[in-house]
């Protein structure tokens, strides 16, 4: 045997798929980068903020939608590394918990971007504007997300093959950076209420 | 030395891989390519097509300015012109050429690999490539194209003042584009960390792959700005948000900052290609190692990466606070230095070595000149006085057309000659190929140095005509003049290569004795790249005899060939050890059936079809999963 | 040993960039806050800022440059062309000290003609 066959049987660097996420979520962390840039400059040209009289948003409610959306990164973690060691039912029981509170996240977030809508409306004022545009470029990509979810958790259903687990450890560095976006997204719209 | 003769053994080995890697003829075959080198042509010839539009808006622009008063195209159309030729040549052009074309053909080559790491998406890029560039092109030909400049600031840009579609062409087509140029740039960096052939560690990698790795991580990180920027401006235009809007708590200058914050970065992402070329060419022709090497490959990083330290450079005239403005024309000084640093290792590399001035080694002479040129009328912009006083004149025209059309076209020239023989099996005419330098570097002179004259003067740019008497006469006919010689220089070109790919010389696997692995194939290069994937051990393989001696005894003892298959070998990102096999996907429709529903995607927001838009683009990801149904890895 | 001198080179090649960019990024929000309507209420438009901000991001570089040049001398038996890990270090390792020399001048060059700036003028 090989040198080379010997390596091939347990890669030792990540896949070609996972570096090609890595990068995507990279420029997807720049984007989000503008836009909280956005935010912060058109909040430092104002002497009110929120503008035009509109309430901060109340901290609770965000607080723990995003933590728990945050701690489905712990079983798409778990997910990935089970794949790896070829535990296929490990892998998609935690697939599956991860997408259900996931999905239950983003049902809440729906509600309650809804009832902002009734509030006030994107095109009152620049704060309104950036307020809707940010936590709608979040929300879209906590929906991709659940798209690449189901899409893997249907594929695993089908068996592990190299290429789908390549998939799911892509799509959990995916949920990684979404879920810290987030964050820092949440902290940002929270930021008046502070 | 390549390997040109085969032993019985070796031709049954070629041919089989020969057998694995052909893709179907024709038509259908061009259709559904996954191959680099098939799609970096496509590329190639589509940006060329737009360089040609890109040309005649140019040439109508100048010819309108000829002289004072001129009436050759009407007001409107001038506008339309100026702002579609910025577009055109930046975003259809000089990118697409410099990593769609020369990077997609040559990466692979240079680090001994067989494809890119993602070879459906490859060709996905290309699609939407060639549909922003039509959805664009549409506008204009309809007569209600982008007439805003190729910056586009609000409040021009806005509803109000551009009814219009003309600016919605421009900021869908921009980010439908920028989607193939981000694919693009991510497929060029996991190539560039997971395809190296085996011991062509980080310190031995090309400087050409340097500066492919260089303008990828650059178009990444500025690209998002660009496409915030214009979602920002379709959301004001289409439905009412006020982003931009200072009396309903918006702001004027934030369209700027992130135009910039993209645009600034983006000259330098131009540019960088160029550069690897130049890098490229240098050893070759000089036939002595880069001087300098590690620095050289370093450069090429910095000056992306302080390009984004700069942006506001662009914006010392709207009125900001002096300590904001200081903190651009502060890095706007130092920014010159990487771009310092490789102008003297590539100057002293060409005078410590024994050069051959042939004609791709004059593309590169005149490419430093130009660059030098531009570079000294560039660092003036950083004294915010001076640039005050010069902003939106023909000085600031002048200085970029040295930067953009002399030092980043010259060297994709060079390139066009230096790889000639490769791409095609036949030399160029070199006595032709001289005179098209010549024309061409005389014609840029001409053109474009006038400019700056004109600028100290005070002729603002995109001004559809000007008054006589101005003292600007003079200077715009002798542009005029340039303008139409440079077309001549670029069309005898076109006419040398044309020819000499019907009448040329064969030319051999490495006319130049050129030091990358791009020159360790066939020419042209067989489907599969390399029968044996090469083993490197220095920055210039094809130098190292003995290792190219081996190639052919793992030739013919069957090693290294990944012959069970559609096979390439990925390597670890620092050390480039061999690490696993990957089995790439054959000739696919399905990047194809997922750019004919983006595409509509596109056309039904512009048309303001968003329910429309929502289901091509859900019949885009059923096309997406149909593409990922087919795992080519399954073994 | 062999960890602590890769873990230098990589500290080396990045540290100098990240600090600049840090800087760049938290001194223009800083001045743009300083001198706009919104922000100029926060207290921040004194060269005071500025010039910690520089002060760190400038000792950060520094140490990064150190680190560089550790490596450089640690590895000066070997060549920039020569096999990894030792000749990918070096490379690295003699980059990222011209790197951090360019860095370090740009963070001084930038955040001391700043920090003298104060009060907000336009330019």
């Amino acid at each position: 045997m090989t040198s080379f066959e010997a390596a091939g049987a347990r890669p030792r660097s990540l896949p070609n798929g996972w570096w090609g996420m890595l990068v995507f979520v990279a420029g997807e962390a720049t984007l989000f980068g503008c836009l909280i840039g956005s935010y912060f400059y058109v909040r430092l040209q104002s002497v009110h903020w929120p503008q035009g009289g509109i309430e901060p948003k109340g901290v609770l409610v965000p607080i723990v939608l995003v933590a728990a959306l945050a701690s489905t990164s712990i079983f798409m973690q778990l997910a990935s590394a089970a794949g790896v060691r070829e535990h296929a039912g490990a892998a998609v029981a935690a697939l599956l918990v991860a997408l259900v509170v996931q999905s239950g996240y983003f049902a809440f977030e729906v509600h309650d971007f809804r009832a902002d809508l009734a509030a006030f409306s994107p095109h009152d004022n620049g704060y309104a504007s950036i307020y809707y545009t940010l936590l709608g470029a979040d929300h879209a990509h906590v929906a991709l997300g659940l798209l690449l979810n189901a899409w893997v958790l249907l594929r695993l259903l089908g068996g592990l093959t190299r290429y789908r687990l390549n998939a799911l450890r892509a799509v959990t560095l995916y949920w990684h950076a979404v879920n810290v976006i987030t964050l820092v997204v949440t902290a940002t719209i929270l930021s008046p209420s502070a | 030395m390549a390997i040109e003769v085969y032993t019985p053994t070796a031709r049954r080995r070629v041919d089989r891989l020969d057998a694995i890697w052909t893709e179907r003829p024709g038509l259908l075959g061009w259709l559904t390519t996954v191959n680099h080198k098939r799609i970096g042509l496509l590329f190639f010839f589509t940006s060329l097509a737009f360089f040609a539009a890109g040309g005649v808006e140019a040439l109508l622009i100048r010819t309108q300015l000829a002289g004072p008063g001129l009436g050759v195209v009407s007001p409107s159309v001038f506008n339309q012109l100026f702002t579609v030729h910025g577009v055109t040549m930046i975003f259809l052009f000089v990118i697409p050429m410099g990593i769609g074309a020369f990077g997609n053909y040559l990466l692979p080559l240079m680090i001994g690999a067989r494809d890119l790491a993602f070879p459906r998406l490859n060709m996905l890029s290309y699609w939407f490539f060639l549909a922003s560039g039509c959805f664009i092109y549409a506008g204009l030909l309809m007569g209600d194209g982008p007439d805003q400049g190729w910056f586009s600031y609000v409040p021009l840009a806005d509803r109000e003042f551009s009814p219009g579609l003309g600016v919605d062409f421009y900021a869908l087509g921009l980010i439908f584009n920028s989607m193939s140029t981000t694919a693009t740039a991510t497929n060029l960096i996991v190539t560039t960390f997971k395809a190296r052939a085996p011991g062509m560690s980080l310190n031995r990698m090309p400087l050409f792959c340097y500066a492919q790795l260089a303008v990828s991580f650059v178009l990444v990180f500025a690209l998002p700005a660009l496409t915030v920027d214009l979602v920002f401006l379709e959301l004001d235009r289409r439905l009412g948000f006020q982003f931009f809007e200072p009396a309903n708590g918006g702001s004027t200058l934030l369209w700027q900052h992130l135009f910039w914050i993209f645009g600034h970065p983006e000259v330098y992402a131009i540019i960088l290609p160029a550069m690897g070329i130049a890098t490229s060419i240098i050893p070759a022709f000089a036939q002595r190692k880069m001087i300098a090497f590690p620095l050289v490959a370093l450069a090429e990083l910095l000056v992306g990466f302080i390009g984004f330290g700069v942006w506001a450079h662009h914006m010392f005239a709207v009125g900001m606070p002096t300590v904001t403005a200081i903190f651009f024309a502060g890095a706007t000084l130092m920014v010159v230095i990487p771009s310092t640093i490789q102008i003297f290792a590539w100057t002293t590399t060409v005078a410590m070595g024994t050069p051959v001035f042939a004609t791709p080694l004059l593309f590169i002479g005149g490419f430093i000149a130009l660059f030098v040129t531009g570079g000294l009328s560039g660092i003036m912009f950083a004294a915010i006085p001076f640039d005050q006083a010069v902003t939106d004149t023909y000085f600031v025209v002048a200085h970029f057309h040295f930067i953009i059309f002399g030092a980043a076209v010259f060297p994709l020239l060079g390139g066009m000659y230096f790889w000639f023989p490769k791409v095609t099996g036949r030399m160029y005419n070199e006595p032709l190929g001289k005179a098209s330098f010549w024309l061409a570097f005389l014609g840029t002179w001409l053109t474009f140095f006038p400019m700056h004259i004109v600028g100290l003067l005070g002729m603002t740019r995109r001004v559809y005509t000007y008054q006589p008497g101005l003292g600007w006469d003079a200077y715009n006919l002798a542009e005029t003049i340039g303008s139409y010689l440079l077309a001549a220089g670029l069309v005898l070109i076109a006419v040398n290569l044309c020819l000499s790919l019907v009448r040329g010389p064969i030319a051999g696997p490495n006319p130049w004795h050129a030091p990358t692995l791009d020159w360790a194939t066939p020419s042209p290069p067989p489907e599969f790249n390399f029968p044996v994937i090469p083993r490197v051990r220095s920055a210039y393989p094809m130098w190292d005899a003995d290792d190219r001696l081996d190639d052919r005894r793992r030739l013919e003892d069957g090693e290294l060939l990944f012959d069970a298959g559609h096979q390439m070998p990925a390597t670890t990102v620092r050390d480039a050890d061999l690490d696993e096999i990957l089995k790439l996907p054959t000739e696919s429709a399905s990047p194809l059936l997922v750019a004919l529903p983006v595409t509509l995607v596109f056309v039904m927001l512009l048309t303001s079809h968003y329910i429309g838009a929502g289901l091509c683009g859900a019949l885009a990801l059923v096309a997406l999963a149909g593409w990922h149904s087919r795992e080519p890895q399954a073994a | 040993m062999t960890r602590r001198l890769e873990a230098l080179q990589w500290f080396g090649l990045f540290g100098g960039a990240l600090a600049w960019t840090a800087q760049l990024v938290l001194g223009f929000g800083l001045a743009q806050g300083a001198c706009s309507t919104g922000g100029s209420r926060l207290g921040i438009g004194t060269a005071v800022p500025q010039l910690a901000l520089t002060a760190g991001a400038a000792l950060i570089t520094v140490l990064a440059g150190v680190a560089a040049l550790a490596v450089a001398v640690a590895t000066r038996e070997g060549s920039h062309d020569g096999p990894p890990p030792i000749g990918r270090r070096r490379f690295l390792a003699l980059g990222a000290v011209a790197a951090n020399v360019l860095f370090l001048a740009i963070i001084l060059n930038t955040g001391l003609l700043a920090a003298y700036q104060f009060p907000c003028r336009q330019s």
